[in-house]
Parts: C-alpha cells; structure tokens; sequence
C-alpha cells in the first residue's frame, strides 16, 4: 500500500468518490446553460457546441498524458492542477464574451481539468490501495460516485441557474470544482508499486498494444462511448418525435442517471467475484438486445421506463470493469497511463456518437440506422471480450530479460 | 471502527444517498427543468 498515516485507503477511496462526483457532475450540467448563454450573449447554437465537442477531445487527448504524470510523478500534482484548471475555466466560461474566449475556457481550460480529475488518475490511485481482491468492489464504488454525481449535479445546475442566473451559477460549479484541490491530498503519496523488470511507462504502453486484449479492450470501450453519447443526446429528441412528451424524455435520462449509480456499483461488485471480461461482454450483449427490442416494441411509457432502468444498469458499469481488467493484466503500476490510454477510445467513440446521430437524422429525418448500428456494435464489442487473455502478465520485458 | 459503527455509517450514508436521490429525480421533472428541456428541442 502506497498510503500512510490518515491516508487509508477507505479515506482515498471515500475523497477519490467525491473528486469524480464533482468532475463529471459539473461537466454534465453544461447542457443547460446552452440556452440562457446563447440567448443573452448572441451566440448560435454552434458556438457552445464547438467548445464542448473540443471539451470532450481535449479531455480525451489529454488523458494519457495526465495519466501518465500522474504515474510517474503522483496523483496529487495532477489533480490540484486539474482543480485549479477546472474552477479557472469555470469561472472563464461566466467572462466569456466571444466564441474564442469560450472555445478556451469551456473547451481547453475545463477540458483539461476533466483530464486530470476524472476516471484514469482517480481510478490509477484507488486501484493501487486496494489489494486484488477488494480492487474491483473498491472501483465500483469510486466508479458508482462518479455516477452519483452524474446524475444529481444536473438538477442543481439547473437549481442554480433558476436562482442565481447562469452568470452567478457558473461562479458557484467553479467555487465545487475548487473542491478537487484539498480533496487532492488524500490521493498524495507517490506511486511506490514496483515495476515488472523495472519496466518503463514507455515499455508498458509497448507491451499493452502488443497484446491483442487491450486492443479489444479500447475498441469495446469505443463502442461503450458511441452507444451512451448517442442515446444521452438523442434519446428525449427520438421520444419527443415518436409523441412522447419531454416529462417522459426527462424520465428515461433520469431513470439511467439512477440505475447507473447502482449498476456501476454492481458491475465492481460482480468483477471481484466472475471473470470480468465475461461480465463486459454480457453487459454490450444485454445493451444490443435493449437496442434492438426498444425500437422493435410499440414505444409505451413503460418500455421507455424499462430501457432506460437497463441502459441505466448497464451505462458506466463498463468502467470499473474494463479499469480492473487492465490492472489483472498488465498490474497497478501504470494502471493510469494505460486505462487512460483505452478512455482515449471511449472518447473517440463518444465524438462518433454524438455526430453521427445528428448527422443521420439531419440526412434521412430518422434515428433508425444509428440505433441499428449501435446495436451491432454492441454485438461486436460482446464479440470482442471473449478472446482476451485474462491472465496476468509475469514475463520479464524482453528488454531486461536480455540483460 | 467496529461492525456495528461500520453499518450505521452504511446505512446513514445510504439514507442521504436515496434522499439525495430523491430530490434529484424530482429536479429531473421539475417546471424549470422541463421548460429548458423542451426549447432545446423546439427552438
């Protein structure tokens, strides 16, 4: 354990929960300052989706490099400057009067906060105090955290937009990202693991994308990106245009902001207990069949309920899993550099995902392909975990080996 | 910390955590909420 004095690792794991509730809950309500800030500043619509698409590149860029600083030189660095870049682009974004202030406060400030305080350094920290067979309940809980966060930031982003203005709201979410520096201290410590054959951050990324599994792992993790990008974006349009109306649009996007709480939980939960690879690749096949079966039935309220409560089970499940199924493998010591590494995946699939299903609305005035296609990549993904060797790496790097 | 202290930490955790939620979901279909859901659609 890398931890001493009042560092344990309940305490890290209880600071490194609520350090991902605030990075991934405050980015959740950007959403809703789209309209209030356009109104009053005279922006397009495209304006402040641009600085959150570049947002969402920067973190994804910027993550394997967070990780692997945060590997090599200690989470705590990495996470009170991710803090202070966070709150600073925050606070920026209630400044920003044109496009490019925006672009840099909303998108590469907060972008690269999220990169430092999000899933790869917090995890990277909590995977390392837990032995192996608490790792994968202790990364379901930090994981169930992140989606805790998820899920109750938005209705208070929105509370204090109501209150506050969104001006004043966007000083109050950079005041909590601010929070992330002093929580930042119980995740101090430097990472102490040793190395495999004194194995370099280099070598182990070498040996990661030599080894079939990870690359199967990134690619799964693309697909898990696509598919909740798409239906977080499109979902309450797809419902409003079937008839629905946006109570129920809110409830299906509420429903999988809950059971994700419970579902990334259970999916920790299970991983200490069955093979991990299996249960990801239950969980794509579970999401393809929902897929397939939500737009096959006439949609109801409750089937809308229903698809909802199981991609909610199923949403960020993937996370703890696909990060302790790194650890299993490649071990904790460059769980950061590499998790971060497949994330980048996530993201690339996120950006697909939320493009491509406007893309195909605005060009044949239906969502039908995308969910089509959404579902076979879940297929493909289930496919895919199959194959990956679970065992655990114990060879010497060739390099060393040769010494 | 002891078994028992530990479980009332759980279960006191666990309440804030189901009050929490509960209040979240009704944000989730509260006035505001839905008025600026619904011009991000309409609009």
């Amino acid at each position: 354990m890398n931890v001493a004095n009042w560092r344990t690792p309940g305490v890290v794991l209880a600071c490194g929960s609520v350090i991902l509730m605030l990075a991934l809950g405050t980015r959740q309500s950007f959403g809703l300052f789209l309209q209030p800030m356009s109104g009053d500043l005279g922006w397009g619509r495209e304006t402040f989706a641009f600085a959150l698409a570049l947002q969402n590149l920067v973190w994804g860029i910027a993550q394997p490099f967070a990780g692997m600083i945060a590997d090599r030189l200690g989470a705590a660095r990495v996470l009170i400057s991710a803090g202070l870049l966070y709150a600073a682009g925050l606070a920026l974004m209630a400044f920003s009067e044109t496009g490019l202030a925006f672009d840099v406060s909303a998108g590469l400030l907060v972008g690269l906060g999220l990169s430092g305080s999000s899933f790869g350094v917090v995890m990277g920290v909590v995977g390392r105090a837990f032995p192996p067979a608490k790792r994968s309940v202790a990364l379901g809980i930090v994981g169930a955290g992140g989606s805790f966060g998820q899920f109750v930031m938005l209705p208070y982003g929105q509370a204090l937009i109501s209150q506050f203005g969104w001006f004043n709201a966007l000083l109050v979410l950079a005041l909590s990202a601010f929070l992330i520096v002093p929580l930042a201290s119980a995740l101090a410590g430097a990472n102490t693991v040793p190395a495999r054959g004194n194995q370099s951050v280099a070598e182990a990324v070498q040996e990661a994308a030599t080894h079939r599994g990870f690359w199967y792992l990134t690619i799964a993790f693309l697909v898990c990106g696509f598919q909740t990008i798409f239906i977080m974006v499109h979902l309450p349009a797809y419902l409003v245009d079937k008839g629905m109306t946006p109570v129920q649009g809110m409830t299906a996007l509420a429903l999988i902001g809950f059971f994700n709480i419970i579902g990334s939980y259970l999916s920790g939960f299970l991983g200490g207990h069955f093979s991990k690879k299996y249960l990801l690749s239950w969980i794509y096949a579970i999401r393809a069949v929902a897929i397939l079966v939500f737009i096959s039935l006439p949609l109801t309220h409750w089937s809308t309920w229903i698809f909802g409560a199981i991609m909610g089970l199923t949403w960020l499940g993937t996370v703890p899993l696909t990060n302790g199924l790194v650890a299993q493998i490649f071990g904790v010591k460059y769980l950061s550099t590499l998790f971060s590494i497949a994330f980048l995946g996530h993201q690339i699939g996120s950006f697909i995902g939320v493009w491509y299903g406007g893309y195909m609305f605005d060009s044949t005035g239906s969502y039908l392909l995308v969910w089509l296609v959404a579902a076979a990549l879940g297929v493909l993904a289930a496919i895919l975990c199959l194959p990956i060797d679970e065992r655990e790496i114990t060879a010497i790097p060739m390099k060393k080996a040769a010494l | 910390m002891t078994q028992s202290r530990r479980i009332l930490m759980w279960a006191l955790l666990a309440a804030l955590a189901a009050l929490i939620s509960y209040f979240s979901f009704r944000g989730y279909l509260g006035p505001e909420f839905l008025i600026n859901f619904a011009n991000s659609l309409y609009c």
